[in-house]
């Protein structure tokens, strides 16, 4: 394999692991910051439609 | 009564621990069945570009973020507008919400145009007019999360703001016609904004899903985003009321004190 065959590779996997992993992180955070919370408002006001 | 009582109480669903809902739930399974087809069809059916080889796997993920923080931006213009004229807690929360998942995905779409850049061009980063003009948009959404990190009373933040949304909304059509007004590197409209997309079957099949799965993880995400602010500003809510009420304690034990004081001399 080439050098800049390498490097097409690795900018792919590098471009995909940033996408996923970036956005993943995100949900993440968000879904347990809307359950850390959850536990501090009062069930009335948290009903989603 | 007590049976009428009990079956009231059995009537009411319990409250949700989180976020999600059942529509949520049903959409994020729908997104993950298109980025299952995305990945499997972008990474090993899908063959190399005639023009760009394997570097359109990058293109796959490149397009659909870029999509996704437009649809996200836009969300934020629209609730801009819809706060300065309703003034009310809904538009400003959905507008910060765009606005955040907007700077994400348009990170995202920054860093894997960078890493396609690299391949075609040898090198991460040129001034060129798309990419200077992304990097103005950019700066303009993280001025917009900055203001309204900043310590202020809700509605002036609010404010202040919707208007950096409605600002901010205009450099999106100029992102996106550089490449048609300016002479620069960055190649022109490939699949979207053109009739006769050059891409075609397994390619246009793979770019296809992967959009619809970038659009439908940001409106996910926005769903979440927004009720996980409305949560935060009902914790904040109730943290003020809970701090009044012991200051009003703290206060009336002082007075009561100080008259019982009053009293012994």
């Amino acid at each position: 394999m080439s050098s800049a065959d390498l490097t097409e590779t690795l900018c792919i996997i590098a471009a995909w692991v940033v996408t996923f992993g970036g956005v993943g992180a995100y949900a993440a955070s968000v879904i347990l910051r809307g359950r850390r919370l959850s536990k501090i408002v009062p069930s009335e006001q948290r009903r989603w439609m | 009564m007590t049976a009428t009582k009990m079956n009231s109480a059995q009537s009411v669903s319990p409250a949700p621990t989180g976020t999600g809902s059942r529509g949520t739930r049903l959409l994020g399974a729908v997104a993950v069945c298109f980025l299952a087809v995305a990945v499997v069809y972008g990474l090993f059916i899908s063959p190399p570009d005639s023009q760009l080889g394997n570097t359109i796997r990058i293109i796959y993920m490149h397009v659909p973020t870029v999509m996704a923080a437009y649809l996200a931006f836009l969300t934020t213009a629209v609730s801009s507008a819809m706060y300065l004229w309703k003034r009310t807690e809904f538009w400003d929360l959905l507008g910060s919400s765009g606005a955040e998942i907007g700077v994400l995905f348009f990170t995202v779409t920054i860093i894997d145009g960078a890493l396609w850049g690299k391949v075609t061009w040898g090198v991460f980063w040129r001034w060129e007019p798309r990419l200077t003009t992304s990097a103005v948009l950019l700066i303009m959404y993280l001025g917009y999360l900055a203001v309204r990190a900043i310590p202020a009373d809700p509605k002036t933040r609010a404010t202040r703001c919707a208007i950096i949304g409605l600002v901010a909304v205009v450099n999106i059509p100029i992102v996106h016609k550089a490449v048609d007004w300016w002479r620069g590197l960055h190649q022109g409209k490939t699949v979207l904004g053109t009739l006769n997309p050059e891409m075609g079957g397994t390619q246009l099949f793979a770019m296809y899903s992967a959009l619809t799965a970038g659009i439908l993880v940001c409106v996910w995400l926005l769903i979440h985003r927004f009720r996980a602010g409305y949560l935060a500003e009902r914790a904040s809510d109730l943290g003020l009321g809970q701090a009044l009420e012991e200051r009003r304690l703290e206060s009336s034990s002082t007075s009561s004190g100080s008259k019982v004081s009053g009293d012994d001399s």
